[in-house]
Parts: structure tokens; sequence; C-alpha cells
């Protein structure tokens, strides 16, 4: 996936399945090859393959988070990918971002959770927008750019009907409930995002989504110090990096467009709106 | 034969890339994946990383297995700066406060300026003060914005009454952890080593409010904390500090090894330091004089419990890859760790009462998946 | 001068800023933070980093003052005194013994 390679095992049938689908335009590493995560999705015991079934996330062999129903495996899987990252690979400076990229420019989305912008995210991409991660921008700490890792669209509660009416032509994968974010389903990749998962960009447009039920769809200026700030809450690594971290955000600020952005659930003005902004600039 | 190369299985694949024992620049990549693996696993990555940028390897390594490597030594600089500015404010924090004020472990190793302090992953501050100034440290604390933990009544008496240490102290803005310790075991050791003679024998730390232990104490505080706590998960890391320690202090101080024994066996710790010195040739081979180790064996425990440890402790010394065994031999470790720390009848309830706790707690003990990470 | 207080930055060299359109961000690495200021705090911690030995009350409005082209001291001098304070509480600026 992008710069990372998992390798990831797992007794279970659906998560082979989900993987299948979902991963199904991914280069898969030959079994010789080096993987930066060996992870396992698996039961944490004999029993618990059977009585209760529950599954746990494990990086070089150690849990890392509580077991979870048997149910939620695949989602336990991306969340623990997202994990593996947003802990391990400071070579990047991370921010919780979506990234989208439209005539060789990268549109970052930081937002905290609840904001709306996986829903955006994926509305996007359905209408043509290349998608370099709908989770976390790599920011390369020498260039400044952002370098994609495409991977499974999370969608949660009512934004699954929506995307699928929306998207129709998405492959969405099984709605699990009752998970700690609620119901919650994944999208594949466009293939040409992946195919192109090697093309990193750098940001010109950083937007601040907000979503409010039935709130009008509006673009509006933003500071840059307002923005610069979003980035700074928002990046996971942040405080591992120190001066060098302001210095490239700064770096990332100046050569922005920055705005913040409500919607309500138009997805089609909103859409409109974000290939505006694209082609203006 | 190398009794614990039989009793572990196989070679250790992380002691022997931190000793320089493989070829860096060879493109394997499950060798790279093990390795890379393990080592997170035991946070030697760092370590390592500093290792080979010391022998001016790093840029041998591929490209994949160097990115962690790169990664690894971000981390721990920007831990070091953190631990450094802590110290900073805990100085003020404790600047009216008269004791004397020992740093231990990697704090320590930090201000001394010693090597195994590069590339080491830190956590919280660990400090060691007399008894009797307990209440004016903690008191001091509390003005400074830090809060104790583990409030429930359980723990505070765990804390206070049978171990060597208060409550770990958390400061609520910067979410950075003092452990204030008294002694150097808990109160419900077997052992009994007066902690005034490490403070007494304890050094300034460069232009700093605290002091350092003395080389021969921080190896045996080292070797001590090593197997002597019931949470061995750190195990390996420590032993490769012990190496570290020994190989320093060994040129550094030309009485080390003559104040060794003596030492540790005023401060009655001789045990633990024997059992450190025994694998930490074994796994490190660290270059310990064979006339120290035989005085040492007379700290051996008898032979069937010598066997007794060493089949735990070759397993539980080895980071690991989920194996069983690795994971009964710390299971079993866990126990003994406990014992160490507290008479049997103690020891029972403790155990009755956590293992009680941590089933109804819910993801107390572990970490929810909706945590955001904190690296 | 004493009795009159002066004020300086707590370490120049540790300081980093940045400013779009009058307003500042800051990174203090002595403590890892980083601020985003407003217009009148960033002028006034941007009047101070240009003299690390400080400034005394009404020199810095004075400086101040022409940095946003305002002379009125006395309407300038309570809300220097405000950004002074919240600077200090920001651990960014401390005032000068004498």
């Amino acid at each position: 996936m992008g710069p990372i390679v998992a390798r990831i095992r797992s007794p279970l049938a659906p998560v082979h399945a989900a993987i299948a689908r979902h991963y199904a335009a991914h280069e898969v590493a030959d079994d010789g090859q080096f993987s930066d995560f060996p992870v396992t999705v698996a039961p944490p015991s004999l029993a618990r393959r059977f009585i209760r079934p529950t599954v746990t996330f494990r990086l070089d062999d150690a849990p890392v988070f509580q077991p979870l129903p048997a149910e939620q495996a695949f989602a336990l899987l991306e969340w623990g990918l997202n994990w593996c990252i947003a802990t391990q690979c400071h070579q990047y400076l991370i921010i919780h971002s979506a990234v989208l990229e439209r005539h060789g420019h990268a549109l970052l989305l930081p937002a905290p959770p609840a904001s709306g912008k996986s829903t955006l995210c994926a509305a996007l991409v359905a209408r043509g927008w290349r998608l370099l991660s709908d989770e976390m921008a790599l920011v390369a700490l020498d260039r400044g750019d952002v370098t994609p890792i495409p991977r499974a669209i999370g969608l949660k509660n009512d934004s699954i009907d929506v995307i699928r009416r929306f998207w129709p032509d998405a492959a969405i994968g099984t709605v699990v409930e009752k998970t700690l974010k609620g119901s919650v389903a994944h999208a594949r990749p466009p293939a040409e995002s992946v195919a192109r998962q090697h093309e990193a960009v750098r940001a010109r447009w950083i937007v601040l989504p907000h979503y409010a039920k039935g709130a009008p769809t509006a673009l509006e200026p933003l500071s840059r110090g307002a923005a610069f700030m979003r980035l700074v809450d928002c990046a996971f690594n942040y405080a591992m990096h120190g001066r060098r971290g302001f210095e490239l955000l700064a770096t990332v600020i100046d050569a922005a467009q920055c705005h913040s952005f409500s919607y309500g659930g138009d997805l089609d003005a909103a859409v409109r709106t974000f290939d505006a902004l694209a082609e203006a600039s | 034969m190398n009794a614990y190369r039989r009793l572990a299985g196989g070679g250790d694949v992380v002691a022997e890339a931190l000793a320089g024992g493989n070829d860096t620049a060879r493109d394997d990549g499950p060798y790279w994946e093990e390795l890379v693996s393990r080592a997170r696993e035991a946070n030697l990555l760092g370590t390592l990383a500093e290792r080979l940028h010391e022998r001016a390897l790093i840029d041998r390594v591929p490209e994949a297995p160097r990115a962690h490597l790169a990664a690894a030594r971000i981390r721990s600089e920007a831990q070091e700066t953190a631990i450094r500015r802590e110290l900073r404010q805990l100085a003020r924090a404790l600047a009216e406060v008269d004791t004397p004020i020992v740093l231990l472990k990697g704090a320590s190793y930090l201000c001394a300026g010693l090597p195994n302090a590069r590339g080491r992953v830190f956590a919280d501050i660990d400090i060691l003060v007399p008894k009797s100034r307990l209440d004016d440290v903690e008191s001091a604390l509390l003005l400074a914005g830090f809060v104790t933990t583990h409030v429930n009544a359980y723990d505070q008496r765990y804390y206070r009454q049978w171990m060597h240490e208060l409550p770990p102290m958390l400061h609520v803005r910067r979410q950075t952890v003092v452990d204030v310790h008294h002694a150097l075991v808990p109160e419900t050791s077997r052992m009994h080593p007066d902690s005034a003679h490490l403070i007494e024998a304890a050094r300034p730390a460069a232009g700093m409010r605290f002091s350092v232990p003395s080389p021969a104490d921080m190896a045996i505080h080292c070797a001590t904390h090593l197997f002597c706590d019931e949470d061995f998960s750190h195990a390996t890391r420590d032993l490769v500090d012990f190496d570290s320690l020994v190989r320093y202090f060994a040129v550094a101080q030309p009485d080390f090894w003559e104040r060794l024994l003596p030492r540790a066996r005023t401060l009655q710790l001789a045990r633990p330091l024997w059992y450190a010195l025994d694998w930490s040739v074994r796994v490190h081979h660290t270059p310990v004089p064979a006339e120290i180790l035989r005085d040492a064996r007379r700290d051996a425990p008898a032979l069937p419990l010598r066997w007794l440890m060493n089949g735990l402790l070759g397993p539980a010394l080895r980071p690991t890859r989920g194996r069983a065994s690795t994971r009964w031999a710390r299971r079993a470790l866990y126990v003994r760790g406990h014992w160490l720390k507290m008479p049997p009848h103690l020891l029972a309830w403790h155990l009755t009462v956590k293992a009680f706790r941590r089933e109804n707690a819910s993801g107390e003990d572990g970490k929810s998946a909706d945590a955001k990470p904190d690296a | 001068m004493t009795g009159t207080p002066s004020w300086r930055v707590v370490a120049c060299e540790a300081i980093a800023v940045r400013e779009w359109d009058e307003e500042l961000v800051v990174y203090n690495d002595l403590d890892g933070a980083t601020h985003h200021l407003a217009p009148l705090g960033g002028k006034v911690l941007l009047a101070l980093l240009e003299r690390p030995s400080g400034f005394d009350a009404s020199d810095l409005t004075a400086r101040v003052g022409m940095l946003i082209g305002i002379d009125e001291a006395d309407v300038l001098a309570p809300v220097v005194d405000e950004a002074l304070d919240e600077l200090v509480r920001l651990d960014l600026v401390t005032q000068v013994a004498d």
C-alpha cells in the first residue's frame, strides 16, 4: 500500500475474503520480500474461536487492542494498520486527513472524527478525484509533498447508504453493526488510484470540513494561521518532529490556499464546489 | 555447548545485530523483517539504529528496513528532548525541597552521558529519595501540578505500604509521569538493601540539581530491576542496558570490577547481579573477567533452582515472536517477581484481587480501538 | 531604571515564528509548544524578538505603535499590557529581573 508492505496472517476466511475484495488492485508482494508490519488478525485463544468468538490484532505477535467481536475482524485489521502507520512511520509527518488529487495537486481535508471527511472523500472519489488516503496524509520530511497510501475508504452509519446512492458503482463491503464507531463498511479504492499510488503530490488546497445536517454548502476563506493550527492539532506525530515539524507544516501552508467548508449532505453541491476550486487554480 | 542456545532454541538475531555480527548490506527480506520485528517488539529499534550509525553501516541497510531505523531514531531523539525538558521542570518543582534526589534508570543514563542512552526508548522518570523526605517530595510535586494515580484504596495501599515507590505521579497538562522511589526493592521483599548507601555514593549530574548513581550502583540497580521486577516485558532491553553499562564502566573506571561484587554484597543484591552477569555473558558475550564470574557464582542459588531459573530465563530474555514458551516463561517469571517482593500470604491475596479487577475493568488494561495513537 | 518593569523573550534562539496576514504562529523549543497569536499579541512578540535584552513597558508600547501605525500610547498601553500577560502565561515572555 503506497510505501508500506504489510504481511497479514489470519486463520479467518471472512478476513481473507475482505482483503481479496478491498485490496484486489494492490500489488501482492513476494513472500521473500521484507514487510514493514507483520500483523495477525486471529482469535486470542482456541476457546475464543468458537465461544463468543472474538479477534485480536497483533503486531509482531503482540496484541495492540482489546479483542473485538469476530464480525469486526476486517474493520479491526484496517484500524490496526492505521495504528501501525501512525505510531511507527515517523519518517513522515502524519496528519489525520483525507487526501485527494486533481490536476496534479493535492487537496487535504484535515479534521477530527465526525466532521464528515470520509463521506466527502468518498463522494469526490466517486466523481473522479484520485484517492491518496481517506485517513492519513503522509508528508515527506525532505520534500514536503504527500505520499499516497490508497486503501479501502471507511464509511460509518448514515453515510454508508448515502454513498451507496451517490456512487452506485462502488464496491462496498459487508456492513458491520455495533462497533465502537457504530455501523461500519468499507468501499474499495478505485483501481486507478491504486495504480498511481507511487505518485506523490504537493498540497494546493487545505480545506477544513464541517458537516451539520441541513446546513447550506459553503466554502469560505480561512486564515493561514488557523489552517496551520488545524494541521498541528490533527498531526499524529507533530511532537516527534519539534521545530522541523513546525517548519515543514509552514512550508505546506505557504504553498496552499486555505478554506473552511460547511455542508449539510448535498454531495452534488459539495463536489461542484471542489471541482470549481480545482478549476480556478 | 552454549546452554543458552540450547535452552532458547536458536540464535538471537537482535543480540547478534547489536553486537555487529551480521552482514548489513545483505538484501535478505525475511532476515530484515525478523530483525526489525523483534527489535521493535523489544523496544530496541532505536538502539540498533544508533549502533549501525556508530559503525557507519546505516547506509548499507536496504531501503525498506532502513526507513524503520530512521523512524526509530527520530522517536528516540524526540524522547530525549522530552526527558530533558521534563527534568528541567522537575528541578524547578523540587527546588525548595532540601534533599538529595538520585535519578534512576533511563534518566540517569542520559544525564551521565552513557552510550546506552542514545537510541533508547524512555518512558517515565524514576527518582530515588530518602524515605524520610517522601512526604515533602510528594507535596512539592502536587503543588507543581502533578496528581497521584491509581487512586483506588487497594492500589494506594499496595504502593504506599508494600512497594518501594509512590504511586506514579502524573503531570496533568504535560502528561508526563514521575516514579518516586524510596528504596531499591519493595518493603515486602526478602532482601533489604539500604538505599542510603546508594544515595550516599551518588555523584552530581553535570549542571543539574539531581545526582546519578555510582557506576557499580548503576549496574547493580539495572540487574535488580531486570531480575526482581514483576514485569518481564522489558527484560530483553534491560539486559542490553546491563551489557552496555558494564562494557563502558570496565573501560572508563579502572577499579570497576574490584568494587562491583563487594558493593553488591553490601547492598544485599548479589544474587540479581549474578544472574545479570551470567546472562549478559551468555547472550551478549560481555567481557567479564573469569575470576569475577567465579567469585560471583558464590551468590548463585543451588543447582536445581539454577536449572529452573535458566529454563525460565532463556525464553523470557529472548525477544519474542509470540512463542508460547516465551509467554509461559514470562508469566511464570511474573509470579517469581511478585514472590521476591511479597511474602507468600500477601502474594496470594494480591494476585487474587488483581485478577478479579482485571475481569471487571472495561478496557482498563488494554487500549480501546478508538484510542488516538500516542506514538 | 528601577521600578519600571522590563520584559524579554524567554529564549530567542528557541523561538521560531511565521506570519501570515498579521497572524503569528510560534514554536517554542523550550517546551515544544506551538501557539497561534492574534495580530496584537504577534506584534508584541515580534517587537520583543528584535531586542533579546528586553524592553521596558513604555519603549515596548512605542515600538509596537510603530509596527502597527498607531501612536496614541495611552490607548495602546493597556492593550500591550494585556498581551504581555498572555505571553507570560504562555511561557514565551518573562519579566527581566533588575
